[in-house]
């Protein structure tokens, strides 16, 4: 962000950027000050940024970065009205550990689930599937009838899950919609490594890594979910 | 015969922007400072390369909605603005630096690449630079091969099977108009894998695609020969070729890898951020004040030891280059040596790299690409391959089922699903189905209808892009990239409501179609599943 363009905007209109960019008690602030806060702001969420990416990412977002300013959106955008004709609940893998989830009701389903809602009665119903002894099992979820998203932890890995938006009533459960289905990868390195037929560093050679453990080959650490597999047998959360 | 071999695999893409009017949306100079920086500059090179009968083989992903802009009239035009706008400044930088010689020298040069740039565009490539990508390929020089038209992020989309072919089957159709050749091979946008997609390729006739290191050795069995050759996935026919880790980071980090040499040119410095409005001219700096870079960078990366920003010298990075390209070569070699070891047939090493690393942002990479290229073709232990003509010479009979992948922070989807990004999948859903619905609805239309269903199926791939989700995450232009997906979504559902009140808003239609004037040929039956 130049001083330049900071300059040019309205004094409301910096306020309404240092609120975008966190900054606490920016309308008492002298308006020099104030554009000082906003650039040291936006330098210190840019690093934060780029600290959190690998090299590929980054690579990808310097083909994007042309700007000496960044966008300002000061008016949000019009949401899209759309109509959803049926219930609907979708499930996606964000990684081993992690799924999104988001759903939509139909008009028929409406008066229901905000019904159950009421009385937590609106449940996620998790089910997982052991994908290698086949076990079955499931978890609730309360959500109320104003969400429409969660972002779930997956309990295992190496299983199949499918979520159910589910009414409970007197009379029994009702089930709204059914997801897709998602597998979570298998966490399978520890088995790797311990395999007699590859040893550890045979594994590192052969996955391309060995530099990474090598102090003389001077590499340093990759943010790649590889090396917390490698390190630990099993995902950080936050890698 | 060499004992190891290296792809050397180089992805052009960007997603499709044009804006109604010229100067409406800064963001077309994604597309202009990628032909300027990287292509123009990368094919003059290799058609150097090729008139000295140097020997190399490069494969490109040339992504179709990069090819749909490369092709189009209007932003052809619109790039030769864009030179004449950099040309003017360019003169006026060569009067305004006089005083200071070192400046003075790298303003010259910038003007001297973008009149030649403006030469190339106009004169050899007749406003079409896919035509130099076209011949260097008749020569057997490169090999191009295809992504997902719009460049839609696999795992997302494994319930959507549909969807997914209408991905697959216009992108070969793109690329045979554009090359007059039905692509081999195949790159997974953002390597993003998810099993069964080898099964769908195989179906359109590819024979390999490219995979994150963790899809290979997360998979159903570590594969004997590692991540060093390709292997058969699950049954399907298909290979997959694993990137190597470590030669992404010679060429991609910054701190560890080849480009942050504080002899090198610094990308982030530019004139347009210090100087004024009325000077840079509204190609540079909008109407709303926003200020996109202009090319005229005089500074190198700034050693934080010394603290003080040192004037970039051209004439210092020749031997820098040279020592770069040679210790890439050396370590891939050591690293062949290492392999034969364990490996029972000469590994390869996958190189992808996107494409504007070279000239873009690195902007010596160019000069590495063509020193590594003519290093290699006087070494006898390793040579740069096609991935077909690999699999043609060593029989790749393991089979494997691989794993969930990508190349993204922490190699999963995060980058491209979080609390940023995560709003538009139910919009991008949602438009899926009611396309597919619509396709099986109006199963055989003709005349304005027809129109109107093939747009629709255009705007319903244009909200696939992986790009406005990642854009979102990343923070650079956000708010264009929330502002693209709204409006995909928003001209979809237009059609969608015209059409079950079985109207056709003809002026709007024959608008947005000039507008997202991508994959002309388009039919929209190919979402019917």
């Amino acid at each position: 962000m130049t001083k330049n363009r900071l300059q040019s905007l309205s004094m409301s209109e910096l306020v309404a950027v240092a609120e975008q960019q966190g900054i606490i008690n920016c309308e008492d602030m002298e308006r020099e000050d104030l554009i000082d806060s906003i650039i040291d702001a936006f330098e210190e969420s840019r690093l934060e940024k780029l600290e959190d990416d690998n090299w590929t990412i980054k690579s990808l977002c310097r083909k994007f970065d042309i700007f000496q300013d960044e966008e300002i959106a000061f008016e949000k955008m019009t949401d899209i009205s759309e109509h959803f004709n049926a219930s609907k609940v979708e499930i996606l893998l964000v990684n081993p550990l992690m799924a999104f989830v988001f759903w939509e009701y139909g008009d028929s389903a409406k008066e229901l689930a905000q019904k159950c809602s009421r009385h937590n009665h609106l449940l996620l119903r998790v089910h997982e599937k052991n994908l290698s002894d086949g076990k079955e099992g499931f978890f609730d979820i309360p959500v109320k009838f104003e969400e429409n998203k969660w972002y779930i932890n997956l309990p295992s890995n190496g299983c199949q899950y499918y979520i159910e938006l589910v009414c409970h009533t007197a009379s029994g459960d009702k089930v709204l919609a059914v997801s897709n289905k998602i597998e979570s990868p298998l966490k399978i390195t520890r088995d790797i490594v311990s395999n007699e037929s590859i040893n550890r560093s045979d594994f590192l050679v052969l996955a391309g890594v060995y530099g990474f453990y090598d102090d003389d080959d001077g590499f340093g650490d990759n943010s790649q979910k590889i090396v917390s597999f490698l390190n630990t047998g099993s995902i950080r959360e936050g890698d | 015969m060499s004992k190891g071999y290296l792809i050397f695999e180089l992805t052009c893409h960007l997603p499709f922007v044009k804006s109604s009017r010229p100067g409406e949306y800064p963001e077309e100079n994604w597309l202009n400072d990628a032909i300027n920086n990287t292509y123009l500059p990368l094919l003059r090179t290799l058609r150097r390369l090729d008139t000295k009968s140097v020997p190399f083989k490069l494969t490109f992903t040339i992504s179709p909605t990069l090819a749909s802009m490369l092709a189009d009239p209007i932003l052809q035009e619109r790039f030769v603005s864009y030179l004449d706008s950099r040309i003017a400044l360019g003169e006026k930088e060569v009067e305004r630096t006089a005083s200071e010689p070192d400046k003075n020298k790298l303003a010259k040069m910038y003007l001297e690449t973008f009149l030649q740039n403006k030469t190339d565009f106009i004169g050899l490539y007749g406003m079409n630079i896919l035509n130099g990508f076209g011949e260097l390929q008749k020569n057997g020089k490169i090999n191009i091969i295809t992504t997902f038209a719009t460049h839609c992020f696999l795992p997302f989309f494994q319930s959507y099977t549909g969807s997914v072919e209408a991905q697959i089957y216009t992108a070969i159709a793109t690329h045979s108009a554009m090359f007059n050749t039905t692509p081999k091979g195949f790159w997974l946008p953002e390597l993003g894998y998810r099993q069964g997609i080898e099964d769908t390729l195989g179906k359109f006739k590819f024979d390999y695609f490219f995979t994150a290191i963790h899809a290979f050795l997360f998979g159903s069995k570590v594969p004997s020969n590692g991540i060093y050759a390709p292997v058969q996935v699950g049954n399907s026919g298909v290979f997959a070729f694993c990137r190597d880790l470590a030669s992404s980071m010679y060429v991609l980090s910054q701190e560890e890898g080849y480009p942050g040499d504080f002899s090198y040119r610094n990308y982030s410095h530019d004139i347009s951020g210090e100087l004024d409005a009325d000077y840079l001219g509204q190609d540079i700096v909008y109407s709303d004040g926003s200020r996109v870079n202009s090319g005229f960078k005089y500074y190198s990366n700034t050693d934080r030891c010394r603290d003080a920003k040192q004037i970039y010298d051209p004439g210092k990075v020749d031997s820098v280059i040279k020592s770069h390209a040679e210790n890439f070569i050396y370590n891939l070699k050591k690293r062949v040596k290492k392999l034969l070891r364990y490996t029972d047939r000469p590994p390869v090493i996958v190189c992808p790299y996107d494409a504007q690393v070279f000239g873009h942002w690195w902007f010596e990479g160019i000069d590495w690409l063509e020193t590594v290229i003519k290093e290699l073709a006087s070494d006898d232990d390793l040579a740069l391959i096609y991935p077909e003509d690999y699999l043609a010479k060593n029989k790749c009979e393991e089979k494997i089922f691989l794993s969930f992948s990508s190349c993204g922070n922490g190699g999963y989807s995060g980058d491209w699903l979080n609390g940023s990004n995560d709003w538009i999948y139910r919009h991008i859903y949602s438009v899926t189905d009611k396309m597919t619905e619509l396709a099986n609805r109006f199963p055989d239309e003709g005349g304005l209808k027809r129109r109107a269903l093939n747009h629709a199926a255009r705007e319903a791939l244009l909200t696939q892009a992986s790009d406005w989700p990642f854009i979102m995450k990343s923070g650079i232009a956000a708010p264009f990239a929330s502002k693209q997906v709204k409006e995909h979504v928003s001209n979809f559902l237009k059609i969608y409501n015209d059409l079950s009140g079985n109207s056709v808003d003809t002026e709007w239609l024959t608008t947005i179609e000039r507008k997202n004037s991508l994959f002309p040929d388009i039919d929209y039956h190919i979402f019917k599943g």
